[in-house]
């Protein structure tokens, strides 16, 4: 349906951020899979009694009726489908979708895409879902990991991303340091090192969980819990550091993120003896994404 | 483009940027003033001067006052063991005008978005936190709004002040009187379920 036409359209979509507009109204930022990243107002939706009160709120999912306005468009209409309300039951889970909600807002409007919508609505469902701090952080780093796939920058890892050499780690190894460059987008070898000057160096368990973490079809698929904070603090730092470079764009709710998370610390665990002899212990050559 | 006389177009160019106030609003306040006799014109180009001259922060809760510590502050009738703390002086003026609290308040200045960039250092918390040393405070009620940022403030607030042994208490959160069961929302009901109390 033309979206210049007065006839008023169906959007499945999660609100990503709200703002308030006027005395008693809402502008909502929605990520829907039909119509991509688009505004809407909620008349109304400030006054406690408002049917659209409680849908315009961050990390919604529901289905709205949306009409063509002259200058914003209008939500005339919405049914909660999940309404996440443990999300804002803690600090933790809030930051983390926060975050996430607004890596989703720098994509330009009115751009269909399907992939984006449903990893949000996983990462959020997970999230509300989520009981321990590790849960929390598997959807976050799961979707920070599967965004910068879907975008196009999947890092290689266990191969060199300059020279494609093969990167080994001796067993019993998993804190040995290795090269990563967030620009070139993946491992370096010793001898390719000096191509970024930037890069970032990363524990092997670090790494390796990146690589499973953008392949993972759910946060349920990777366990978080078998990284040591360190390791899980510097697999942030990989995926932070490549979001910044490929998206140019600061985040405001990262800083909060950061904080929150330190004040949680995670339960450190004693570093388990690896199996894996190479890096990432893929059958298939890596991805050429 | 209307055609206005100069001053006629600063006043209506003011005019619009109060909330609620579109062109033709700003047009018939604007007409109405030209008219209106020249005392209460004065009267109000005052009362917008002194608002902003004289109206400041309480330097203990926050409060909009026209002295150093606000009455409320002040009020030797207050209960000191009940500290409300509230986002904005609207919402105190609003709890205050229920006439149903009679301790006394801090103010926030806002609440927590992390999206927007607005945490905790941008808010009084500090403040809050000095004074809970300072003042024999026994519950700090939360009176945020029900909304996710509402809710981000209370979870930070509420990790920040157990380890102080105080009772720590939110308003409740429930059906609006008046209001259906069978239309209420998810997250209403939600609330409503949590929150519910011995009959
Ligand atoms: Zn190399
Ligand atoms: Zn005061």
């Amino acid at each position: 349906m033309s979206r210049f036409s007065s006839v008023p359209y169906p959007a499945r979509a999660i609100v990503l951020r709200t703002r308030n507009l006027g005395e008693k109204d809402r502008i909502m930022t929605l990520l829907s899979a039909e119509a991509g990243k688009f505004s809407a107002v909620a008349r109304g939706a400030r006054a406690p009694k408002s049917k659209l009160a409680a849908v315009s709120q961050p990390f919604t999912l529901a289905r709205f009726l949306v009409t063509r306005g002259r200058s914003l468009d209008i939500a005339t209409q919405a049914e909660v489908e999940r309404a996440h309300t443990h999300i804002a039951g803690d600090l933790l889970h809030t930051a983390w979708a926060a975050y996430l909600c607004e890596l989703c807002d720098i994509v330009p409007e009115r751009q269909p895409d399907e992939a984006l919508f449903e990893l949000l609505r996983v990462a959020l469902e997970a999230l509300d879902q989520a009981g321990e701090r590790d849960q929390a952080d598997a959807a976050g780093l799961w979707f920070e990991a599967r965004f910068l796939a879907l975008l196009g920058y999947a890092p290689t890892i266990g191969r060199c991303v300059a020279c494609g050499e093969k990167i080994v780690v001796p067993p019993n190894d998993d804190s040995r340091r290795i090269a990563f460059s967030p620009s070139l987008g993946g491992t370096l070898c010793a001898a390719c090192q000096s191509r970024d000057p930037q890069r970032l160096t990363a524990p092997a368990q670090s790494l390796r969980a990146l690589h499973s973490l953008s392949r993972a079809a759910s946060p349920e698929a990777f366990d978080v819990s078998s990284l040591t904070t360190l390791a899980r603090r510097e697999l942030r730092a990989c995926l932070h550091r490549s979001l910044v470079v490929h998206l140019e764009v600061r985040l405001r709710s990262r800083k909060f993120l950061d904080e929150v998370l330190s004040a949680a610390p995670c339960a450190s665990l004693p570093a388990a003896a690896p199996a894996a002899v190479p890096l990432a212990a893929t059958s298939a050559p890596p991805d050429a994404l | 483009m209307l055609y206005y006389a100069r001053p006629l177009a600063q006043l209506l160019e003011q005019l619009e940027k109060l909330p609620t106030v579109g062109p033709k609003t700003a047009q018939r306040l604007a007409f109405h003033i030209l008219r209106a006799p020249r005392e209460d014109t004065e009267a109000l180009a005052q009362a917008v001067r002194d608002v902003r001259d004289k109206i400041k922060p309480c330097t203990r809760c926050g409060n909009f006052t026209d002295q150093e510590i606000c009455d409320i502050c002040l009020d030797p009738r207050r209960d000191t063991s009940l500290l409300c703390v509230v986002g904005e002086p609207l919402d105190l003026m609003q709890i205050e005008n229920s006439n149903e609290f009679r301790g006394r308040y801090h103010v926030l200045g806002g609440v927590m978005n992390p999206i927007e960039g607005i945490g905790p250092e941008q808010l009084n918390i500090n403040a809050l936190m000095k004074r809970l040393s300072e003042e024999n405070v026994g519950e700090v009620i939360l009176a945020v709004s029900p909304t996710v940022e509402g809710e981000t403030t209370a979870n930070y607030l509420a990790n920040l002040l157990r380890p102080r042994g105080l009772r720590v208490t939110q308003l409740a959160r429930g059906l609006p009187f008046g209001g259906d069961l069978g239309y209420a929302d998810q997250m209403t009901i939600a609330g409503a379920m949590r929150g519910r109390r011995d009959f």
